[in-house]
């Protein structure tokens, strides 16, 4: 591969926009494993999905790159974004929950936080990495809102905690999170 | 709220990461587009998290950037043709 073309991000939007083929092969070399990151950090159990998952994540961030706005956030914000509402969209897709029937018991994975220390089960990476080292009342909020798509609302109902609680620690996670990345 | 506190709150975390509510993002963006220093953090953090999330990248599998860049070709081949 002889391509030594490189962009600034500005130029990078700017040529995506024009809807430039090797601003987006560019744009898939550079991101591609950390968006796939993301992705199997969500759709956990199964590759097949997860490269499903990413080939809509691409395809949706060619489609809308014209609504993506500078003044909101970077480049990389928007399609982590993008990356992690599909893949917790398949995460809840029939097919998805139909190919995971036989190998866990769904109802039984959130009954207690204390439970969780001891059942991971999946190699932890990136962002779940981090989240290992928050204490284990956060790490389950964190779980089920960043990696599950839970609202605020469902975590409070399903953990049996008031609203402004789950969300009081939710940040403070996040708080915490953000001086672990550093 | 002052601006220290609202920086300190979480929010920048949470619009960041997509967990912020439909009026938290609206108030948040009112609130950038106000305070450059606000904005400056969200940047700074947006910027961690992106370096972050290179260093932990994982391959994806091989054949995913052809059938991607092919589904994109196909895709503006139908656009030309429709506008013909």
């Amino acid at each position: 591969m002889g391509m030594s073309i490189t962009y600034t991000e500005q130029g990078l939007v700017a040529a995506l926009k024009e809807r430039d083929n090797q601003a987006f092969a560019f744009l898939y070399d550079h991101y591609s494993g950390a968006l796939y990151s993301i992705i199997r950090q969500i759709v956990t159990d199964n590759s097949e999905f997860a490269g499903d998952v990413m080939q809509e994540v691409f395809i949706n961030i060619w489609r809308k790159i014209e609504s993506y706005d500078q003044a909101k956030g970077r480049l990389f914000t928007w399609m982590l974004n993008i990356a992690r509402n599909a893949a917790i969209d398949t995460l809840r897709s029939k097919s998805y929950q139909n190919s995971q029937k036989n190998q866990e018991l769904p109802d039984n994975e959130y009954r207690g936080a204390s439970n969780q220390t001891t059942q991971q089960n999946v190699d932890n990476i990136g962002l779940k990495k981090v989240l290992e080292k928050l204490k284990p009342e956060h790490r389950v909020l964190v779980e089920l809102a960043y990696f599950k798509g839970f609202t605020h609302e469902e975590i409070a109902g399903m953990m049996a905690i008031p609203l402004g609680t789950v969300k009081t620690r939710i940040r403070n996670a996040l708080l915490q999170l953000r001086e672990y990345l550093k | 709220m002052n601006l220290k506190e609202y920086i300190a709150s979480g929010i920048i975390e949470s619009y960041v990461m997509g967990l912020a509510s439909a009026s938290e993002r609206v108030e948040f963006e009112q609130m950038c587009a106000q305070y450059p220093e606000l904005a400056a953090e969200r940047k700074k953090f947006e910027e961690s998290l992106e370096q972050y999330a290179s260093e932990q990248a994982v391959r994806p599998p091989t054949e995913v950037k052809a059938k991607i860049l092919k589904a994109i070709v196909t895709m503006e081949n139908g656009k030309t043709e429709a506008s013909q």
